[in-house]
């Protein structure tokens, strides 16, 4: 049972890490459960007192592990993409993230739970810029509904790394996504059509969030990350490896690559995050966040410009495109 | 405006050493009045304070301020509430002895976000009220006890605060600087001051400025 991938460092260090911010999460769980229960504001008996002095803790206790379970998404990331060293077959994250049943899925559980996690975090501070905690019950339930997902991420993370077997060969990227010539696009596009899909969404992007349209933003936000995450693995990511056949979302959080993958994909995920947040923020509390739509239009802006920046470089490096 | 509803205090509830600190207390103190909090020690004179200024939460029951019921303020509000509203002279005056003059009362315009001429002219205007503004460089380390409690005075003072609360203001005084604290009360009623003073000295009898004495016994109002 304890194979090289339970014994490795890092490995270790984000098991343990997940379970003392799983333990944090059923304390406050606990409390969370009572402050539901027996919250009324406008009481001024003892036990309204004593709750309001708990939810000042428990809104601590859940604030600090949801921001170390942010932190911990790029960490998993290092974790997997060190573990290619030891797991046969695997160059880099994808061909671990592959090597069973488990790890895509999680892996997909993990960006679900940071993104509620980053919109609780919103929800706790416009909570906490009001006087009579308006939003206390609200995100209560919400955080009742992140703590299951977390659960399951935590029965994931433990059936994943138990269960990477180091003797079976994996896939890895260059077979998953095939040799040069070889259109692995769904719904008949090419490379071109993808490109102008991926400019004319962010376009779209743009316009959205300026006119402060939530629902279309949020809309086109959910169409642009498929899209933006298409044309980084078909297209731009080629230009990252500097080659043609190289297509695969995780070697650029390699050293080798320095790490842009972890600043790209972050990029992206921040505006796509903040836009689908100023949708989701106004059906939560029925308040509009006008600076979520300014971050949007900031990350997104960047994750396209540093795109666009490294096929410019390459260009202008080598006189052809790829 | 300060109204007390049927407030508690109970220091370690369900414990052994329970303590009650206040009993159903319940008060009114109009605007821009001084009123004496009279009682001996240990009668809940400092918790009231306390609680009125929001350093400390109640156990049960309500404190309003100017309409505002400060005793359910989060602690982030209650800290702002206490920064723009409550000036608190400490017992022991709580100085900063490392500091100043100028620097100790500039403290509680850190958090104000002002500029530096701003808080230049805020605090020598509040060094010229509690009459110290010869003092303003020396540290406080090297002054007397009257001198302290005016630059703790000058210090409560500084952010224009409407409600000046005062714990045991003549405890760590001679007489004659006791005086002049009781000449002060005067400036404090001039400048529209709703000021409690929180003691068991009788020298408060001497003021004609006091508009209500409220005695405490053993936590309740007397």
């Amino acid at each position: 049972m304890f194979n090289e991938v339970l014994l490795s460092n890092e490995v270790i260090i984000y098991l343990v890490s997940q379970t003392i911010l799983l333990i944090l999460q059923i304390f406050a769980l606990f409390w969370v459960f009572d402050i539901l229960k027996n919250w009324d504001f406008n009481s001024t008996k003892p036990k309204q007192y004593i709750l309001e002095k708990k939810s000042y803790l428990v809104m601590l206790i859940i604030f600090f592990a949801l921001i170390v379970k942010i932190a911990l998404i790029p960490y998993f990331a290092y974790v997997i993409d060190n573990l290619s060293n030891i797991v046969p077959g695997a160059m880099c994250a994808a061909g671990v993230i592959s090597a069973n049943d488990y790890g895509v899925k999680l892996l997909a559980l993990k960006v679900f739970i940071v993104f509620f996690n980053s919109i609780w975090i919103i929800v706790n501070s416009e909570d906490l810029k009001e006087k009579n905690y308006p939003y206390i019950k609200i995100k209560l339930y919400f955080f009742m509904f992140i703590f299951f997902l977390v659960l399951i991420e935590y029965i994931l993370d433990i059936l994943y790394f138990t269960n990477i077997s180091l003797d079976e060969i994996v896939l890895c990227c260059s077979v998953i996504f095939g040799v040069q010539g070889e259109n692995t696009l769904p719904l008949g596009l090419d490379t071109t059509k993808l490109l102008i899909l991926f400019y004319l969404f962010y376009l779209l992007n743009i316009m959205a969030n300026i006119s402060k349209q939530a629902l279309l933003s949020f809309v086109v936000n959910i169409i642009f990350l498929y899209v933006a995450y298409l044309s980084v693995v078909e297209f731009f990511g080629t230009y990252i490896y500097e080659l043609p056949t190289h297509k695969c979302p995780f070697c650029m959080l390699q050293k080798e690559y320095y790490y842009i993958g972890y600043l790209l994909w972050s990029m992206l995920f921040l505006g796509v995050f903040y836009a689908i947040s100023s949708f989701v923020l106004k059906f939560l509390i029925k308040k509009e966040l006008a600076y979520t739509y300014k971050y949007s239009i900031i990350f997104n802006t960047i994750f396209v410009l540093i795109c666009t920046l490294y096929v410019g470089v390459y260009y202008l490096k080598n006189g052809v495109f790829l | 405006m300060i109204e007390v509803k049927n407030l508690y205090k109970i220091f370690n509830q369900n414990k052994k050493n329970e303590f009650t600190a206040l009993e159903n207390v319940s008060l009114f103190i109009p605007k821009e009045q001084i009123v004496l909090l009279k009682g001996v020690s240990g009668s809940g004179k400092s918790t009231l304070l306390s609680i009125i200024s929001s350093l400390q939460k109640p156990t049960s029951g309500d404190v309003i301020v100017d309409g505002e019921h400060i005793a359910k303020l989060p602690d982030l509000h209650a800290s702002k509430f206490r920064n723009e509203k409550i000036g608190y002279v400490f017992q022991d005056f709580n100085l900063i002895n490392s500091l100043n003059v100028f620097h100790n009362v500039m403290t509680p315009l850190i958090v104000q976000n002002l500029s530096k001429d701003e808080i230049k002219a805020k605090v020598i205007n509040a060094l010229s009220l509690a009459n110290i503004k010869h003092k303003k460089d020396e540290f406080v380390s090297n002054l007397s006890g009257g001198e302290k409690q005016r630059v703790a005075i000058a210090r409560a003072l500084v952010c224009d605060a409407n409600i000046l609360l005062f714990d045991e203001p003549t405890a760590n005084l001679d007489k004659q600087n006791s005086l002049k604290f009781l000449s002060l009360l005067e400036d404090f009623k001039k400048l529209k001051k709703t000021v409690i003073i929180a003691t068991h000295d009788s020298i408060f009898e001497q003021s004609n400025v006091i508009f209500e004495t409220i005695n405490m016994q053993d936590g309740k109002i007397v």
